[in-house]
């Protein structure tokens, strides 16, 4: 995804995070949390589909039911620390200002135990995020974020690229609590809206960190079901011939209190490449806290010069289990054929352990083992390791 | 006249105080008078007590029992009790208990205090003997005392009488037997499948004789049954698997070109594991050990003389998650991750359990 020089309209982007200390783009409550019966990702976030900052109750549900507090005085109690849940550890003096500042760091070590194993330290997310609401039950929400990305590994020949981008940034609108819409820069609705982004239900997708369109949300909400329809123009950053230009939708039905099962769709087309996404989902809750997403689908590639289809498969599946308050240890499982004519494809088994020691911090750590199967070759497998420290205030 | 009705007067009033002090229920004889024994240390209790005052048989009673209570000496506490509702409530008692076992606390009628409060305190003492000697007494001694604890609760609430202290009492002992269920530990058997995927290594013996290892990667289903022995927060489990797979077997080493693919292999398994369930849920989090033999039809190359390892027997030691669809629920996801010490890399393997 080339960018282009900064837009005029971005300096406003610049000045608000000098002068704001804007917010960042939150992404610290997971699709994992259905296991404490949280069904809709609209309870803790002014997203409908989840990313981006969290709204008051989430903040403190993450202070009160999620993180755990061994880095608070033990006569605290959990009211105080959901009080204590607002910007720099405030209570909020209004109603429709909310501020954010976050930042996502990685130690990465590829090819684990090998002579050639090399380490980096990658700033992955550093932003500020500025939420307003306004209206009766925060109807109308605006939401800018802006701040460093580093530049996506493995691409060559945008060294120039700037490090300083929106990811999103919306108006939203809620007409009843079963529709709103929104309008503007977001992640495009699709899938299982996972933090990592290296899944292979992201990366293969064109649903990474990097690939928020423009184009509107509808989210419409029943007692039993959500359903999102996501028209999207690309991200107007881009170079027009770059972007992707289409639509998206995802259907959540709630089998039950801690359950969803569901199916999406995604087509877009650039001046060179033309994606189709269609994905089977589920996220199910199991035991206090603990959880199991599922996501198999399939990703059609068509080079638009040539024609050439490619159609790729994948499934994930990520294991969390609540071990005690604030701590999981996941296992994510995941399975990836790039081209489904071929025999050969990729598995990638990785177990970590995720801990919030308190709210506003975040600790994980994963092991990644892949292993290519193929009846032509033998490879032996690689492992990489990862700490990651995510902070937002 | 006048002295006349005086003094019948006098004599009616005289005759009620005499009843009221009959029926009343501080009585009149001490613990000495009506069993007849030394009671030396149970005076010694008075100044324990710190009671320099006359108090009545029942409260001594009360007293006595409760003090021995609170030093953990259930037996000693239950003794006075006992006695006490023997030598003076010995009829009433059999009524009330057979009346609730037929009615319920409804048809106890308008129980006399003094046994109510022994009652009370008998359901005190039974609550800390259930709490503190979880699962060691017999099923009729335990289902006695959760009797007498709710006949104490239920007549003290029919009376008006304690009610705080009856609702705490039926409190405890909700969280007593839900507690004593959730560590009783029931078997149970199972059957499972899994996908599963290891790194293999076998040994080519060249035409001089040279080792050579050859790397595979393998992947294929494994069917296992076992049983289990479960409670809220550990589970044990015993398992006995099989697995058919194939195997791609090559190596790019310049002095032996070779190459298989669809090679069959077959695991052995014969496995224990220990999980810990946190919060008591559908979840558990543990470790599987066991004994693992693998065989491959491994075809030997024209330039090699043979196949060494085509048989191994190796141990295994695997993380292992599992994740319930609901508590009750009989379907277990299953995910293991961990090594077959023979082999290179890790086994992995993700599946379903059924719960029978």
């Amino acid at each position: 995804m080339k960018l282009l020089s900064f837009k005029k309209w971005h300096y406003l982007g610049i000045i608000l995070f000098t002068i704001n200390i804007g917010v960042l783009e939150l992404a610290h409550a997971y699709p994992q949390f259905i296991g404490y019966g949280y069904q809709s990702c609209l309870t803790c976030h002014y997203n409908p589909f989840g990313n981006g900052p969290l709204t008051d109750y989430g903040r403190a549900v993450s202070a009160t039911a999620i993180s755990a507090k061994p880095l608070h005085n033990d006569s605290l109690s959990d009211e105080t620390l959901g009080q204590r849940s607002g910007f720099l550890f405030s209570t909020p003096k209004n109603t429709w200002f909310r501020p954010n500042l976050d930042y996502r760091g990685l130690y990465l070590k590829r090819n684990f135990g090998e002579p050639k194993s090399e380490s980096e330290i990658i700033h992955m997310d550093a932003n500020a995020t500025l939420a307003l609401k306004f209206l009766e039950k925060d109807k109308l929400v605006f939401i800018y974020n802006f701040g460093y990305a580093p530049e996506p590994r493995g691409r060559r020949g945008f060294e120039d690229e700037p490090n300083y981008r929106s990811r999103e940034h919306y108006i939203g609108y809620r007409f009843t609590p079963h529709f709103g819409i929104y309008a503007g820069l977001m992640d495009k609705v699709f899938g299982q809206r996972i933090p990592d982004h290296i899944a292979f239900s992201r990366s293969i997708t064109g649903l990474a960190m990097n690939d928020q369109s423009h184009g509107l949300v509808l989210h419409f909400a029943g007692e039993n079901w959500e359903w999102g329809i996501n028209p999207f123009i690309g991200n107007l950053v881009q170079d027009a011939p770059l972007r992707q230009v289409g639509a998206s939708s995802k259907f959540d039905y709630h089998i039950a209190s801690s359950s969803r099962v569901g199916a999406s769709v995604l087509s877009s087309k650039s001046d060179f490449l033309e994606y189709l996404n269609y994905a089977l989902h589920g996220s199910f809750g199991a035991g206090k806290g603990s959880a199991v997403l599922l996501e198999i689908g399939e990703s059609s590639k068509t080079t638009i010069k040539t024609g050439n289809e490619v159609r790729g498969r994948y499934a994930l599946g990520q294991g969390y289990l609540n071990v005690a308050r604030g701590s999981f240890v996941l296992l994510t499982t995941e399975y990836y054929r790039q081209n489904v004519e071929r025999q050969s494809y990729v598995m990638r088994f990785g177990p970590g352990f995720q801990y919030f020691p308190m709210q506003r911090i975040e600790l994980r750590f994963d092991a990644y083992n892949s292993r290519i199967f193929s009846d032509s070759l033998v490879t032996e497998d690689t492992w990489d390791i990862t700490g990651q420290m995510h902070l937002w205030f | 006249m006048v002295l006349k009705q005086k003094s019948k007067l006098g004599i009616l009033m005289a005759a009620m105080l005499a009843i009221f002090l009959l029926q009343s229920p501080v009585y009149s004889e001490t613990l000495e008078s009506f069993d007849g024994s030394d009671h030396t240390q149970e005076n010694d209790l008075f100044k324990d007590l710190g009671s320099k005052k006359k108090i009545s048989a029942l409260d001594y009673v009360l007293a006595k029992s409760k003090q021995a209570q609170k030093n953990g000496k259930y037996a000693e506490a239950m003794k006075p009790i006992n006695y006490f509702i023997k030598k003076k409530f010995l009829k009433e008692h059999h009524n009330a208990v057979l009346k609730f076992k037929k009615d319920g606390a409804s048809q106890l009628g308008d129980m006399n205090v003094d046994l109510l409060k022994l009652y009370l305190q008998k359901a005190s003492v039974y609550l800390d003997i259930l709490e503190n000697d979880l699962g060691k007494q017999s099923e009729k001694e335990r289902n006695t005392m959760i009797l007498m604890i709710h006949l104490a609760s239920g007549a003290a609430i029919e009376k008006g009488m304690e009610e705080d202290f009856a609702d705490e009492l039926e409190d405890r002992l909700g969280k007593i037997l839900k507690e004593q269920e959730a560590i009783k530990v029931k078997g149970s058997w199972f059957l499972g499948t899994s996908y599963i995927t290891w790194r293999d290594e076998v040994t080519l013996i060249t035409g001089s004789g040279a080792e050579v290892a050859i790397r595979s990667t393998n992947s294929g289903a494994l069917v296992c049954m076992g049983r289990k022995w479960t409670n809220a927060y550990h589970e044990w489990e015993g398992l006995v698997g099989f697995a058919q797979a194939t195997a791609t077997v090559g190596n790019d080493n310049p002095s032996v070109q070779y190459f298989q693919s669809g090679v069959p292999v077959q695991l052995l398994v014969l496995a224990g594991s220990y999980h810990h369930r946190p919060y008591s849920g559908g979840v558990g989090i543990g470790f599987e050990g066991g004994f693992v033999a693998r065989r491959g039809d491994y075809e030997v190359p024209a330039s090699a003389t043979g196949i060494d390892s085509d048989t191994i027997v190796t141990l295994s030691t695997l993380v292992s998650l599992r994740w319930r669809y609901g508590e009750s629920s009989k379907y277990e996801l299953q995910a293991k991750m961990g090594k077959m010490w023979a082999m290179p890399s890790s086994t992995i393997l993700v599946g379903f359990a059924y719960n029978f």
